[in-house]
């Protein structure tokens, strides 16, 4: 046991080898940059949103966390994409690296693309790749194109401004010749359509005033005001009651319709998933073990981790007298084996999972998985 | 001589029962010190449970189940009602009279992460209860508690260890373990594992069974989550704005509930299943401030089937045969 504890040579050495690569990639990220480096084509035009082959790292004191190491996966227009997984699995930090919020310099995207077809007011399309953009052109994306809607809604309001400031904000940010009048019916008309009562008095209330499912709605409401074509959901209805959580759900389901963009829900709660998305992807320690359409992963579940998830949460409808449990826990992200990082729970492991981390296997059309069993050479 | 009596009528079989109570936190008081305004948090539950069952306490944030788990412990002194335990009225003993009680009922809280102190190690936080009860000889409890640890499915070497080496599965195995280091009859397990993750949460709710049927406990269960509460219990309770609107055993609840409460709570939990798509039903607005709570039922300004005497008549809490009580007018 060790290796639980570093010694100050160790520290001192991970300290310098940190600061050369964070240097390196804060002056990537902080660059004068003309828009065509960063302009790309998509792999697949009916797609709004690609991931490709995403590394996303924290330089901290232990070591390389590897947060996300590796993800591919796509959003398709106007459909809901479900990203599920245990804490620790990367999720929410593959949204943050989407939106580029990530907390600098130690958390940063090594490698990878992340491929956004924006379409600016005139309705010219072009995309972005959002990886290799400088802070400064950010802005012409997040928030604007991509709106994010986080798990906190008691922290995520401003508590000293009036809800009213606060959605103003946003017309403001996006669109700087917005009349005070302009913003104000913007944001009551943002206010009326997440389905809050009584809208004006709502505008000039402080967040504190407001109850959970309330926050949240506001939340929404700020996320749509300037019209996103992807909604980044990062498990929006944690924090709530069944019966608010159902509230939100159907407000989300409804938006969608109405807004005419994508969402990318991010959640823990595969009961969730199986309601709202179209399309799932597993997260496990920082990679995509499987993906596919949402029956595809619910009737015909592939990777044991999968299956375990399902099989260990209990259900109204199930009359079982003993969980299933996936034993052990979720592996140290820092130093991670070179096999499968899920060989020392699974109940499944052959011979050949102790060699190199399997490959992406295509077993139908939209339905790939990530593990030995199924890779027939 | 009184109170002997009293204890005589007391259903043996039962090892809990709570009459009528009542807990109340006052929000304001004048100079003198009397309460103007005060929050009723529990307010007039009822139930008996027996020894070996579970009781699972299900409700939304604020409907007061947690301080429903505190004041049966005495956590919280109750402002009216009994609560009765092994036989024995506990509501009006002092402190030092608890003493002895204590070490039959244990609590095990939600937040494995702020509940252990983290200047002990594991073999000091789960030793110190032995000690200060005297459950065995001095010279016994190290290997005591090792005994206890693989129970509870910890290693040995845990024992040298601090609370911060451990992920919260780990953690909360340790606060099972020091509940059950003091032999007890009755576990209050209070949102145990709503802090953790999905294969986590199926270990944990595993080992809490598994060692229910080993050393024959009673567990009250108190969550929000109803599939979890319906995988570990033998009766439920539901809880709404401090009382409790219905109660029974498993089977009945599941199958037939009979509050629109329950009913709207039950339709809202999510399937994990693409093809059921249930028949929602979705209440409206919020839970009202429990400083300030409706007049008549208190759920008419939520419920789909509100009438006008719901509004002005507190519904009266019937059993409905079989133990199956429910708190409610359209049931006649």
């Amino acid at each position: 046991m060790s290796s639980n504890y570093l010694s100050g040579k160790e520290i001192r050495a991970i300290a310098k080898e940190n600061k050369k690569v964070m240097k390196r990639l804060e002056a990537y990220k902080y660059r004068k940059a003309d828009e065509s480096e960063y302009l790309t084509q998509m792999r697949d035009s009916s797609n709004i949103l690609e991931i490709d082959s995403l590394h996303t790292y924290f330089f901290t004191e232990q070591g390389v966390v590897k947060a996300v190491n590796g993800v591919s996966f796509d959003v398709p227009q106007n459909a809901t994409v479900g990203v599920v997984g245990e804490s620790g699995c990367g999720k929410s930090v593959t949204s943050m690296s989407v939106m580029r919020l990530l907390q600098g310099p130690t958390g940063q995207i090594y490698s990878g693309e992340i491929r956004f077809k924006s379409k600016d007011k005139d309705g010219v399309e072009k995309v972005y790749d959002i990886a290799k953009m400088p802070m400064d052109d950010i802005h012409k994306i997040r928030g604007n194109q991509i709106a994010m809607i986080f798990q906190e809604p008691m922290t995520s309001l401003n508590p000293v401004f009036t809800i009213g400031q606060q959605l103003d904000e946003v017309t403001f940010i996006h669109n700087p010749d917005a009349s005070k009048e302009e913003a104000k019916a913007k944001s009551i008309e943002m206010l009326n359509l997440v389905g809050i009562a009584m809208p004006e008095r709502v505008y000039g209330a402080f967040p504190h005033e407001l109850s959970g499912g309330m926050r949240q709605r506001v939340m929404i409401s700020m996320a749509l005001a300037s019209n996103p074509r992807l909604i980044i959901a990062d498990e929006p209805t944690t924090a709530l009651d069944v019966t608010i959580q159902a509230q939100i759900l159907d407000l989300l389901r409804d938006l969608k319709t109405k807004i005419d963009g994508s969402i990318m829900l991010i959640t823990h709660d595969l009961g969730i998933i199986a309601e709202m998305a179209d399309y799932v992807v597993v997260m496990y320690a920082g990679r995509v073990i499987e993906k596919g359409t949402v029956e595809e992963i619910f009737h015909n579940p592939m990777h044991p981790y999968t299956i375990g998830l399902q099989k260990s949460k209990p259900t109204l409808s199930s009359d079982s007298d003993t969980l299933f449990n996936i034993p052990g826990n979720v592996p140290n992200p820092i130093n991670m084996p070179n096999y499968c990082y899920f060989k020392e729970r699974c109940s499944r492991c052959v011979h050949k999972c102790s060699g190199d981390y399997p490959e992406m296997v295509q077993v139908s059309p939209t339905h790939f998985v990530a593990c030995h069993l199924y890779n027939e050479e | 001589m009184a109170e002997e009596k009293i204890t005589e009528q007391f259903d043996t079989e039962a090892i809990l029962e709570v009459r009528n109570l009542r807990k109340c936190f006052p929000l304001k008081k004048t100079l003198t010190g009397k309460v103007t305004q005060e929050l009723v948090a529990v307010d007039n539950v009822s139930f008996k449970l027996k020894r070996g069952e579970t009781l699972g306490i299900v409700g939304e944030s604020g409907c007061g189940k947690t301080t429903l788990g505190r004041t049966i412990l005495k956590l919280h002194q109750s402002n009216g009602g009994q609560i009765i335990f092994d036989g024995q009225d506990i509501t009006d003993l002092k402190s030092s009279q608890m003493r002895d009680i204590r070490k039959k009922m244990q609590i095990i809280f939600q937040d494995p992460y702020s509940s252990l102190p983290p200047r002990s190690t594991v073999g000091g936080i789960l030793s110190e209860p032995v000690e200060v009860h005297k459950i065995v000889p001095k010279s016994e409890i190290k290997s005591y508690v090792l005994d206890l640890m693989e129970k509870c499915g910890l290693r040995d070497y845990y024992y040298e260890r601090y609370p911060h080496e451990f992920s919260g599965g780990q953690r909360q195995r340790i606060c099972i373990a020091r509940a059950l280091s003091v032999n007890p009859e009755l576990v209050i397990c209070d949102e145990p594992v709503s802090a953790l993750d999905v294969s986590i949460q199926a270990q944990i709710i595993n080992l809490l069974k598994e060692l229910q049927q080993k050393l024959n406990l009673t567990y009250v269960f108190i969550s929000h989550d109803l599939s979890v509460v319906k995988f570990i219990s033998d009766k439920i309770g539901v809880m709404y704005l401090g009382s409790m609107v219905e109660f029974g055993s498993k089977e009945d609840i599941f199958s037939n509930p009979l509050h629109p409460y329950t009913q709207a709570l039950f339709s809202a939990i999510p399937q994990p299943d693409p093809d059921i798509k249930m028949n929602r039903i979705i209440l409206s607005g919020d839970i009202p401030s429990p400083a300030n709570p409706p007049k008549g039922c208190r759920f008419h300004t939520r419920c789909p089937k509100a009438t006008d005497k719901c509004k002005e008549v507190t519904p009266e809490y019937k059993d409905y045969g079989n133990g199956h009580c429910a708190a409610c007018h359209l049931l006649g």
